[in-house]
């Protein structure tokens, strides 16, 4: 899995800019995903890669194409220290998993791996814990987002 | 208890499912909620408390964005739900309309929701997915967020709004982690209502949840992560920097041509603000474009009976339809490459309201309507 590493406080207009952000098609807003700030994202992405931001990743407008873009790029989830919590709550109902703690030892083009419900990453022989999703959340993410969560239990509940 | 523990009745950290009492969504984010919402339910179960506003891309610019609004309609028409066009911002219109009445809880699928904690009411910004559950079972789950209390002292000086109060302090709270939080205002409320929602709107960009203005029926002695006290008389004209609304710095030490003035938005398109602005430019001319949209419609009826309308048009100031306008980026005055934007606005993120080479400062609709008159980023204190 490699490591795509992002600054502090990336924006949802730095994920999807307004002005591309007209589609619901899953496919074409893969395609946008970083367009202006990182062009050679979309096209490099592979399969399971990780996101890994700073602080406040995902801050800004409560687009949820932000989100599902990232997770039509095929991506396994997303590393940072703090999240924007819309875009938060929209990636844990999205199933894409999260992790947050210390980012600072992970560089771009690292090669990962990631237990997401434990909270486990290893980088060669570096392993380190971080904070996994809270039960019920990472219940959500399991289920692969909370429409399916929802649709399994017919209703809403937090045990 | 805070604010928000007596609001949700629970205590901060909790998990807790509530029924909402308003949802309410716009023409930008309806079209992702309606594909999360057929995944799993046939109706709205609640069409009465839901409602849509197109605000953010209206009139439509483009056959693809007519065709979402086209959608758009149809689901609302099927579901029993009152789409609200052209009214202006879902932010405004909500309260304008009486559709707070009786809410305590509200969600609504736009970041700057909390814009009606000015009114001491429980709003949040979710995204589609949680605003389709929302939508079809009444109800949506919450973590009870932590509060830091703000006490507010004195009164603002003549030329100073509270915008340049919000700048100070998301600058005060640069290195302060709101993440998942509350702010909380108390003291000296002595504002217009106006000017409560630029305080509860603005608090969004410190990463805050919401925001929450006390109305005088709150207690305000609960645990309290922090308290921070300002004294808004010390509190200066202050304008942020590119490419973060906590990049904050006083008017006077920033210098910088500008290619083009947007006042308005659901940060500073109300009446209060725009009367200032008229009072100002009233016998001047703008030097650099400048674009004036009121927050909606009936923002735009009162300046047209006060006059308003008559003294920006003027002034050379062109008028946007009641919106969103210029702020996110997409019509009505784009920024193109190198250019510098001053606007009144709440996000000057790197390509926010066009080019990812366009400069963006943000300050308040004082600061912005002398600026527009020089052409430069003006201190009022030093012209007015």
């Amino acid at each position: 899995m490699r490591v795509w590493k992002f600054w502090d406080n990336v924006s949802t207009d730095e994920i999807t800019p307004g002005r591309y952000n007209l589609t619901k098609d899953p496919q074409e807003l893969a395609k946008i995903a970083f367009i202006e700030v990182r062009p050679e994202f979309s096209q490099n992405v592979k399969p399971r890669d990780v996101i890994v931001g700073g602080r406040n990743f995902g801050i800004g407008s409560s687009r949820e194409s932000a989100a599902l873009a990232l997770k039509a790029s095929g991506i396994s989830g997303i590393i940072a220290k703090s999240f924007g919590r819309i875009f938060y709550r929209n990636c844990i109902n999205l199933g894409i998993p999260l992790l947050i703690g210390d980012t600072d030892w992970l560089n771009d083009g690292d090669e990962i791996e990631v237990d997401w419900k434990r909270g486990i990453v290893r980088k060669g022989d570096e392993v380190r814990k971080f904070k996994p999703l809270d039960g019920f959340l990472f219940e959500i993410v399991e289920n692969g987002g909370i429409i399916e969560y929802v649709r399994r239990r017919g209703d809403l509940c937090i045990e | 208890m805070t604010i928000v523990e007596e609001l949700l009745n629970a205590k901060a950290g909790e998990a807790v499912i509530r029924e909402v009492d308003l949802i309410y969504a716009h023409d930008g984010t309806m079209p992702l909620i309606i594909e999360s919402f057929r995944k799993t339910f046939t109706r709205v179960r609640k069409p009465d408390r839901a409602f849509i506003f197109f605000d953010h891309v209206y009139p439509a610019p483009t056959v693809k964005i007519a065709n979402l609004q086209r959608e758009i309609r149809g689901f609302a028409r099927k579901q029993g739900i009152r789409i609200f066009e052209g009214y202006g911002i879902s932010h405004q219109v909500v309260p304008e309309e009486g559709l707070l009445e009786g809410a305590k809880i509200i969600i609504g699928a736009d970041s700057h929701t909390p814009t009606l904690g000015a009114f001491g009411v429980f709003a949040v910004g979710m995204g589609a997915t949680d605003t389709a559950i929302a939508l079809g079972l009444g109800k949506t789950w919450f973590r009870v967020p932590e509060s830091v209390r703000v006490n507010l002292e004195g009164r603002l000086g003549k030329n100073v709004m509270a915008m340049d109060l919000m700048l100070h302090l998301i600058g005060l709270l640069r290195n302060f982690d709101m993440n998942y939080k509350a702010l909380e205002f108390f003291g000296d409320l002595d504002f217009s209502i106006d000017e409560k929602m630029t305080i509860a709107n603005f608090s969004v960009e410190t990463n805050a949840k919401t925001a929450l203005l006390d109305n005088g029926t709150f207690s305000g002695d609960g645990d309290y992560l922090r308290e921070i006290t300002i004294d808004l008389g010390q509190i200066e004209p202050l304008v942020a920097l590119p490419h973060h609304p906590s990049n904050v710095e006083r008017v006077e030490k920033v210098k910088r041509k500008i290619d083009q003035v947007f006042i308005g938005s659901c940060t500073n398109g109300r009446l209060e603000q725009l009367r200032k602005v008229a009072e100002i430019l009233e016998g001047e001319q703008v030097s650099v474009r400048t674009f004036i949209g009121p927050a909606s419609r009936k923002i735009y009826l009162q300046m047209i009976k006060e006059g308003i309308t008559q003294r920006l048009i003027d002034a050379g100031v062109t008028l946007l339809p009641p919106g969103c306008g210029p702020c996110l980026g997409r019509h009505m005055g784009v920024a193109g490459d190198g250019e510098v934007i001053l606007s009144t606005t709440n996000r000057n993120f790197k390509g926010r309201m066009g080019s990812p080479n366009a400069e963006i400062y943000l300050a308040s609709p004082v600061t912005a309507a002398v600026s527009a008159i020089y052409g430069e980023i003006t201190n009022p204190e030093d012209v007015l």
